[in-house]
């Protein structure tokens, strides 16, 4: 039995995934990249190869992708994190038209043709704003789990509008709104609320299609994806776990042949 | 083969004082674009372009908001830095508003003279031909003070002929890169451009002429590449062409200010000089920056892309070009309605991190490949 393994060095994560020669997911793992992203995708890898009880020449093929595509040893080669993105989200949901990948630093929008190959596409690299990195700041702010932010959020009775998408700016909002004695979940939602806003005018951009499917670890917030769905009148997919979808594309990628 | 132009465009001042020294003709510094550099040479100058510098940006954010484009930025930070004390004037040209005021700038905060070329926007009528007339004489005067030598019929014929012969060389060498696609790297072929912004005419032509009977004989490189346009106002910062070599992409042809429209100019006519610079600075391609109703932008891209066999056409954005900036949508969707994939990703001249570059365009390329 062959497998074949793809590494998403990201900003934030270094994910692995590791398929057989059917594409049946096998294993995966999500690390934190840290400083040494040669090291974590590495890491991702090898904890990937454990879980499945695998050794690295049980693996045929290697591509990486994210951030750091280019410094991962193990590869054999590599593609950009929209080619990924959109392969991984083409697996898991044929139809899709559209695909929105939130991740650390950076938010993307993809328009996909019928056989999962990339139309077009958009990126916002420029900031902070509206990116998995925002959401971990406003969380540290308003003293929440990240993972509760979401939740939280659904939870909200009373709307607020925050002013910004500035990372700054409304990091500042957050803690004077706290001050003013803000319930905590009305706080979550308008941040939520701006990723969703932010995000939806990058959609527009490549087009807003029948199907369309979030992935990226911002996917995991559900009060970010039921506002973006409402701003853009459409329902989100996401996929059972959205953030291993690059890794999941390099690797269907590495089965095709790498290219 | 390239390795003469590589000594220029990284040793500038070295190469501009010793051919100052050689010449014996005072330095005058060019600010982006479509100044007729004609002009400076006939009035016994020696014009260079100063601008595509990657300075860090320090002590012109006392002048320049952190809004205004890094092509602005960077050489007024030269200026201020004391890194041009070879250049004796300025001469501009008044094609958007941010250069209108960093001339104003140049005239309060520095000694040295400067001329401006303000380009009227109706280039119809007969007021623009009055208008342009008074102009062309004050910038012919200017450059005259500066130099101490008057401007004749001769001199203007002699200078016309020798930046014809320059936008010539220049335009075969765009030819070669097209027909034979891969031959010169994406790297070389833009510091072979921008040696020209530094060097005498006479100098940078002899070169032009022996590189191209080298590039003359070498065949095509074999092997399928990805070919695309590119289009923008100043084709810095040019470590980027790196990135498009190493991921096996041709430009096969340009639509930058201070690319192909400028070296697409056919020669100054100097017999009605303010019929000459009209038709120099408006022909033939169209500009952002020059409103010319009679020349669209739209098809001309698109006739472009096609004509270069191109598979995409990517827009290099210099950050906070407001002109570049509003044309960019309606075009990007021009070329989308045609068929052609577009994108573009935006440059700042003092950037020094090209990761996210690097992603959109091998993204974009990974898009054009299927
Ligand atoms: N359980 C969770 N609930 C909500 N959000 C989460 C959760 N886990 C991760 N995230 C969000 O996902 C982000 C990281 O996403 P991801 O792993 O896709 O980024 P990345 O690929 O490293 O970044 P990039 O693609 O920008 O380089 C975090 O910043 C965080 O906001
Ligand atoms: S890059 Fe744009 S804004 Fe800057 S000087 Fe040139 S035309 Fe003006
Ligand atoms: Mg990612």
């Amino acid at each position: 039995m062959s497998y074949f393994a793809g590494i998403d060095v990201g900003s934030l994560t270094a994910d692995a995934v590791l398929i057989d020669e059917t594409s049946n997911i096998i294993s995966y793992a999500i690390l934190p990249t840290g400083h040494d992203s040669q090291k974590a995708g590495t890491m991702a890898f090898r904890t990937a190869l454990e879980q499945a009880g695998a050794l690295e020449v049980d693996v045929a093929g290697v591509v990486s992708t994210g951030y750091s595509r280019g410094r991962v040893e193990e590869a054999g080669n590599s593609k950009t994190e929209i080619s990924c993105h959109a392969r991984g989200a083409f697996y898991y949901f044929p139809e899709v038209g559209t695909i929105i990948d939130i991740g650390g630093q950076d938010s993307k929008a993809i328009r996909v043709r019928p056989d999962g190959r990339v139309l077009d596409f958009a990126m916002n690299d420029k900031c902070a704003a509206g990116t998995g990195r925002f959401l971990e700041v406003m969380a540290g702010a308003l003293n929440a789990p990240l993972e509760m932010m979401g939740k939280l959020a659904l939870e909200s009775t009373v709307e607020i509008t925050i002013s910004s998408t500035c990372t700054v700016f409304t990091e500042s909002e957050v803690v004077s709104l706290i001050s003013q004695g803000r319930k905590p979940p009305d706080i979550a939602s308008a941040i939520c609320r701006a990723i969703a806003n932010r995000t939806s005018g990058l959609a527009t951009r490549v087009g807003v299609a029948d199907t369309v499917v979030m992935t990226g670890g911002v996917a995991k917030n559900r009060a970010v994806v039921k506002m973006l769905s409402e701003k853009l009148g459409h329902i989100i997919m996401v996929p059972e776990e959205p953030q291993i979808i690059g890794a999941l594309g390099a690797a269907i990628i590495a089965r095709e042949g790498g290219s | 083969m390239f390795e003469p132009f590589y000594e220029v465009v990284f040793n500038v001042s070295k190469n501009i004082t010793e051919n100052k020294t050689a010449l014996g003709r005072p330095v005058i510094g060019v600010m982006p674009a479509f100044f007729p550099m004609e002009l400076i040479d006939a009035a016994g100058g020696y014009p260079v372009q100063l601008w595509g510098n990657n300075l860090s940006l320090g002590k012109s954010d006392a002048y320049l908001q952190a809004f205004s484009c890094s092509v602005a930025r960077s050489v007024l930070e030269l200026e201020l830095i004391e890194g041009a004390r070879m250049v004796e004037g300025y001469a501009f040209t008044s094609i958007c508003d941010t250069l209108i005021n960093l001339r104003e700038l140049y005239r309060r905060l520095f000694p040295k003279p400067t001329v401006e070329l303000s380009i009227p926007i109706t280039r119809t009528d007969e007021a623009r031909r009055i208008y342009l007339k008074s102009v062309i004489a004050s910038v012919i005067s200017g450059l005259e003070d500066i130099t101490g030598t008057k401007v004749t019929s001769e001199s203007l014929t002699k200078a016309s002929s020798l930046h014809a012969r320059t936008r010539e060389l220049q335009r075969q060498l765009y030819y070669i890169r097209a027909e034979k696609s891969g031959l010169i790297k994406n790297y070389d072929f833009y510091v072979t451009i921008k040696a020209g912004f530094f060097l005498p005419r006479s100098v940078y032509n002899q070169m032009l002429e022996d590189l191209l009977e080298k590039l003359d004989k070498l065949p095509q490189p074999k092997g399928k590449r990805t070919k695309i346009v590119l289009s923008g106002m100043v084709f810095d910062p040019i470590e980027i062409y790196k990135i498009f070599d190493d991921l096996n992409i041709d430009i096969v042809d340009d639509d930058f200010a201070n690319g192909w429209r400028t070296v697409s100019k056919g020669p100054l006519e100097v017999a009605d000089i303010v019929e000459g610079v009209t038709s120099y600075v408006f022909n033939p391609a169209p500009c952002c920056c020059l409103y010319n109703p009679d020349n669209d932008r739209h098809p001309y891209l698109v006739d472009k892309a096609k004509k270069a066999g191109a598979e995409g056409v990517l827009f290099w954005y210099i950050k906070f070009c407001e002109p570049d900036a509003f044309d960019r949508p309606q075009l990007i969707q021009r070329l989308k309605d045609e068929g052609i994939p577009a994108s573009f990703f935006d440059v700042e001249l003092s950037m020094t991190n090209f990761d996210a570059i690097k992603t959109r365009i091998d993204a974009f390329s990974e898009m054009i490949k299927g």
